[in-house]
């Protein structure tokens, strides 16, 4: 108790999460984002790398198992530093290793890709099968070179997989809204610096609803639930933790407080629906 | 020559209480508080040294009288010399008084009191005239607030600068003087140790004038119980006792006496003094809280600040940090024992004390018939207010929570003259948590307590050898915690204890007590948490509500066997302690489980002064956090002790003890069987103490331990240190009586910074959770916090009217407004970190009003 309530009177400057001061990897989006064993999966991300730097990604996939992340001998991975004074063939036989390790991606280069095992939903009976398992998806996302150390960003993300009749959908931002103005697609901003915006991003459509048998055996109609997360490398967002609006649940609101300063950044609108989509809206901004 | 009884020193001497004690004696182990102080009797007269009297030199001699439970005065000391021949008079004729014995529950007992040997010039009578034997003036003297009656004091009737007559006030403060003319004169009272009060009187012929005079004491400060002694009685090998008189004037404590078990050895430091029990290594929620003997849930209101009884209700605090005795049980850590005040005052006395906290009320007398039959009363009343003052000083604050309680207590007790004591002893307090964020005071966010307990003692001698106490309890403990409309946690306890003992002293040399020290308890649990996930282990998981409404009982039937031998002719010498506890879980739904405690602890005199000490004894507890989730299992410490005490003066004592606990098993988490780890605790405790004597009291507590866990007991390798592993903690207590009856105190302290678990940046970030999971860059609780230092002062003045007295107090908490880190705060990825720093300065002022009706 007098912890918090020290916590409420001292002043702690530590960095939040929204400010984008270091590399990290904010969304990773799985196509389909519910696949059935046997399916391609491609993913796409949203990266945050500071000023521009080289950088790299090694994707790691595999079902879901009792360990965090996917399980692997890390030593397959030291070719890859290699890599170029290796034949076509040598190549060809370093990948076939790394991709029976789980390796299924390396960025730039190799887009990842994944083909759900034909067995990920083996030994569930049919019932749990409509429920499905999940898949580990595992990225390194580093700036690091041989000449320096770089930052790196160690993430892991959940792909549900199932025999759903009606597979989960990712969720697309199809508004980005500006003190009520809409934004086009792709379209840059520009703003007054020392001035407080109000942001606003909705999805595309009505939220998903889905079936859902609960472990009573009772069978319920949901609705998803969304989680909005802003980021930004220019000023700052505040106005409590940003969320969706309760009148609006498609939408998520933010207020931005631009910088007292001239300057360029981004400011980006990530949507979770809670069972594995994902979907984003980025913003090129310029303080004047 | 007048005298004055300023201060009690209870010797270690209740071991020589005879064997067939007063009925109203506590069960053996307990520290009874006097019940009557040692009344003067026999005062002999020491002849004036002539020089000083030639020289026309007052002086007054301080000194300290040992006195035997028979009333005899057994050694004299100058506490305060006056030189001139005065010191030799004084102490000679000390050596001839004879006291009435100075008595606690036991009977009588032994004890030092300083005593003010004042040496005054006679006043020359006039020339004897005529006798008028006609009684011209008769009264009676009391002191200002305690209303108590002057004996010995001079009482001298002037006229003009001449003193016609004289006199001394008898045991009840009466007085009578005769042979006055009529008219106007003036009545002169005084003591050496009370300002005189003069009075003008008119004789009337032929009447007698009836007169009441109270005199006001140059001191109110001394009176009273020195605060720390070691009560060196069994069974116990280290029972730190803390009594009043003092200990409300301990700096830090907002004058709570159990505070200032934070200042003793072997009690590690609470952080941002929460008041968490963390006692030689051992989880707080190891150690029980017993207030006369029956368990509670907390003895601390939130935020530590109070103790959850009033002060003015406690007689003493026991404090066990070790191998204690078998009549205490179900805990592995340590014991404190609150005791409530039994005695039959002769006035009722009425108490109002308010500060920045709380404002509390307190009443306490007698009622009933005079001599062995007795009823006596204390009832009393506090309610906090230090969340609206927060509320005010924190109206910017975007989130601050603030603590809000209210206790009550009522105490009823009878002696009757058939030896029967009983007594009814109904408290119990609530407290809430009161959270404000920006928007809004947050009725839907809180947290609240309580907790009722009626407890009934009967006791009485069955013969002479044999005594017999009976104390059933009941209670009831209520928790209700809430997050908005997500989270709604109810847990309601309803609870029977029963303590029992008979104790058979067949002789000095033998003690035998056997007893029960049971419980049961049932306990009601709902519980509803908006969304759970159904799988925990995947988040994407889809969520439920949880919903859990069930309740269990839990019984604890408890008994023990104690046996106490002193061989020796002198019973001091040599005490052999041996116990057994049968400790049981009874649930409605497991198998009967029975662990035995065995006891055992030896004190030894090899010397005068001088203790030996030592004990070893298992100890079984049911985990607390798995009273009713997951299979009931008892947790085990085995504890020792070995120390060596020595007493270098009626003031000045040390004590050095080293401990060693092993834990195991030791509950880890929320848990079942098997989610258990070791434990272990070792160290050195010392403590130097000047007893209050004349002005000055102090200690220095010095503790050297670690205390570490293994939650993987098969790795040897996996040892970390415990999360209020400190290893040094260090603090000194001065306090010192001023005149005018200021009186100030101060404290100071040094601890090791608590351990903590670094991280520099490296983790894992879950991105369906939207969290990192930190990798600690060292070893579990590898690293430490920066040591903490803090002084705390305290100012107290004393003011007394002739009904009433006045105190006015002011402490200061952190007075060198150090930072003292608490623990260390990461941010979101870990990669920054931020020092949560402890209490700053915290001001407090208040007044306490004391009316002897």
């Amino acid at each position: 108790m007098i912890l918090l309530t020290l916590l409420g009177c001292q002043s702690i400057d530590l960095a939040d999460e929204w400010d984008l001061d270091r590399l990290r990897l904010l969304a990773v989006r799985a196509e389909p984002a519910e696949p059935r064993p046997g399916d391609a999966v491609t993913f796409t991300s949203l990266a945050y790398v500071p000023g521009g730097a080289p950088w790299s990604a090694i994707w790691f996939a595999c079902v879901a198992g009792s360990e965090l992340g996917c399980s692997f001998d890390p030593s397959v991975l030291e070719g890859l530093d290699d890599m170029g004074s290796l034949t076509p063939e040598e190549q060809a036989e370093l990948f076939a290793t790394l991709a029976a390790a789980g390796l299924i991606g390396v960025e730039p280069g190799l887009p990842p890709s994944w083909v759900v095992p034909a067995d990920a939903l083996a030994g569930l009976t049919e019932a749990e099968a409509l429920e499905g398992t999940s898949a580990t998806v595992q990225v390194t996302l580093t700036t690091a070179t041989p000449e320096d150390e770089g930052d790196t960003e160690l993430v892991l993300r959940r792909v549900p997989i199932s025999l759903a009749p009606t597979p989960n959908q990712n969720p697309d931002v199809e508004v980005f809204e500006v003190e009520g103005n809409a934004l086009a697609a792709g379209e840059a901003l520009r703003v007054d610096a020392g001035r407080s915006y109000d942001l606003k991003a909705t999805l595309a459509g009505a939220l998903e609803e889905y079936a859902y048998v609960t472990t009573e055996g009772v069978e319920e109609t949901r609705t998803e639930e969304l989680e909005w997360r802003w980021y930004t490398d220019v000023g700052t967002l505040g106005g409590g933790i940003p969320s969706f609006e309760e009148d609006e649940p498609e939408s998520g609101t933010v207020t931005w407080n631009t910088p007292n300063d001239a300057g360029a950044g981004v400011l980006h609108a990530v949507v979770l629906d809670g069972r594995g989509g994902m979907g984003w809206w980025s913003v090129a901004v310029t303080v004047e | 020559m007048l005298l004055l009884l300023l201060s009690l020193l209870p010797l270690a001497a209740a071991q020589d209480a005879p064997s067939a004690a007063p009925p109203a004696a506590p069960a053996e182990g307990e520290l009874p508080p006097l019940l009557k102080d040692p009344a003067l009797l026999d005062f002999v007269q020491a002849p004036y040294p002539p020089a000083a009297e030639a020289a026309g030199v007052e002086a007054s001699v301080r000194l300290l009288l040992e006195i035997d439970a028979t009333g005899l005065v057994t050694a004299v000391e100058v506490v305060t010399p006056a030189g001139q021949g005065f010191d030799e008079a004084a102490v000679e004729a000390a050596r001839q008084f004879r006291f009435s014995p100075a008595e606690d529950a036991t009977g009588p007992v032994p004890v030092a009191v300083e005593f003010d040997y004042g040496f005054k010039l006679a006043v020359q009578p006039p020339p004897a005239e005529e006798a008028a034997p006609a009684l011209a003036i008769e009264g009676t003297l009391r002191e200002m607030a305690t209303r108590a009656p002057i004996p010995g004091a001079a009482v001298q009737v002037r006229r003009g600068e001449v003193t016609i007559a004289t006199t001394t006030t008898d045991a009840e403060g009466r007085f009578a003087l005769s042979g006055i003319d009529p008219g106007a004169v003036t009545l002169v009272a005084f003591t050496p140790e009370h300002q005189r009060d003069e009075l003008d009187v008119t004789v009337v012929a032929g009447e007698v004038t009836e007169l009441g005079l109270w005199l006001r004491r140059l001191s109110y400060r001394g009176a009273g119980v020195v605060g720390i002694y070691e009560k060196e009685r069994p069974p116990e090998v280290t029972r730190r006792t803390l009594t009043m008189a003092e200990v409300r004037r301990v700096p830090g404590t907002f004058g709570d006496p159990v505070r200032v078990i934070q200042s003793l050895p072997g009690a590690a430091r609470a952080p941002f003094g929460t008041g968490l029990l963390v006692l030689r290594g051992a989880n707080p929620e190891d150690s029980n809280v017993y207030v006369d003997g029956v368990e509670v849930p907390l003895v601390y209101h939130l935020g530590g600040f109070r103790s959850i009884l009033n002060p003015d209700l406690i007689s003493a605090v026991d404090y066990l940090p070790g191998t204690y005795s078998a009549r205490y049980g179900r805990s592995t850590g340590g014991v404190i024992d609150v005791s409530t005040t039994s005695t039959y005052p002769d006035q009722t006395k009425l108490v109002w004390r308010t500060d920045v906290l709380d404002t509390g009320v307190f009443a306490t007398g007698k009622v009933g018939k005079k001599g062995k039959d007795k009823v006596g009363f204390s009832v009393g009343a506090r309610r906090s207010y230090i969340d609206a003052i927060l509320g005010a000083a924190l109206a910017n604050a975007e989130f601050y929570a603030a603590p809000r309680w209210l206790d009550y207590q009522l105490k009823i007790e009878a002696l009757d003259a058939g030896d029967n004591e009983l007594s009814a002893l109904l408290f119990g307090f609530q407290d809430d948590l009161i959270v404000r964020t920006d928007a809004g005071e947050a009725d839907q966010i809180g947290v609240h307590y309580s907790t009722h307990r009626l407890v009934l003692r009967w006791a009485r001698p069955l013969s002479d050898t044999l005594k017999f106490q009976l104390q059933p309890a009941f209670g009831i403990d209520g928790t209700r915690v809430g997050f908005g409309s997500d989270i709604g946690i109810e847990l309601d306890a309803v609870r029977v204890d029963l303590r029992g003992e008979l104790r058979w002293t067949p002789s000095e040399a033998l003690s035998v007590a056997a007893g029960l020290d049971s419980e049961a308890a049932r306990y009601d649990l709902s519980v509803y948490v908006a969304g759970v996930p159904v799988d925990g282990e995947d988040p994407l998981s889809e969520e439920e509500p949880l919903t859990i409404d069930g309740g269990r009982w839990n019984a604890y039937p408890d008994s023990f066997l104690e046996a106490q031998i002193r061989p020796f002719a002198d019973r001091d010498r040599l005490l052999v302690v041996a116990g057994l506890r049968l400790d049981g879980i009874v649930r409605d739904d497991e198998p009967v489980q029975v662990a035995p405690d065995p006891r055992f602890a030896v004190r030894f005199e090899p010397f005068e002064g001088a203790t030996i000490k030592a004990g070893t004894g298992l100890y079984h507890q049911p985990p607390q956090n798995a009273q009713l989730i997951g299979e009931a299992f008892f947790e085990r410490a085995w504890g020792n002790e070995l120390g060596w005490e020595q007493k270098f003066s009626p003031a000045i004592s040390a004590d050095a003890t080293g401990f060693y606990r092993w834990m195991d098993p030791l509950a880890l988490g929320f848990g079942g069987e098997g989610d258990t780890g070791v434990g272990r605790a070792y160290g050195l405790e010392v403590m130097v103490r000047h007893a209050r004597i004349d002005r000055f009291f102090g200690w220095i507590s010095y503790t050297l331990s670690k205390s570490e866990r293994n939650d993987t007991p098969d790795d040897p390798e996996a040892w970390y240190p415990f999360d209020f592993d400190q290893t040094h903690i260090l603090t000194g207590v001065a306090g010192y009586r001023l005149p005018l009856d200021f009186e100030v105190s101060a404290r100071v302290q040094y601890v090791t910074g608590n351990p903590y678990t670094p991280y520099d940046g490296q983790g894992l970030y879950l991105m369906d959770e939207g969290r990192y999971l930190g990798f600690p860059s060292a070893d579990t609780n590898s690293e430490r916090l920066s040591a903490y230092y803090a002084a705390d002062i305290r100012v107290s003045r004393l003011f007394t009217f002739k009904h009433w007295q006045l105190e006015v107090f002011g402490d200061v908490l952190n007075v060198i407004h150090g930072d003292n880190p608490e623990f260390q705060l990461y941010n979101y990825d870990y990669t920054e970190s931020a020092t949560i720093n402890g209490l700053p300065l915290v001001p407090s002022l208040g007044f306490q009003v004391e009316v002897n009706l």
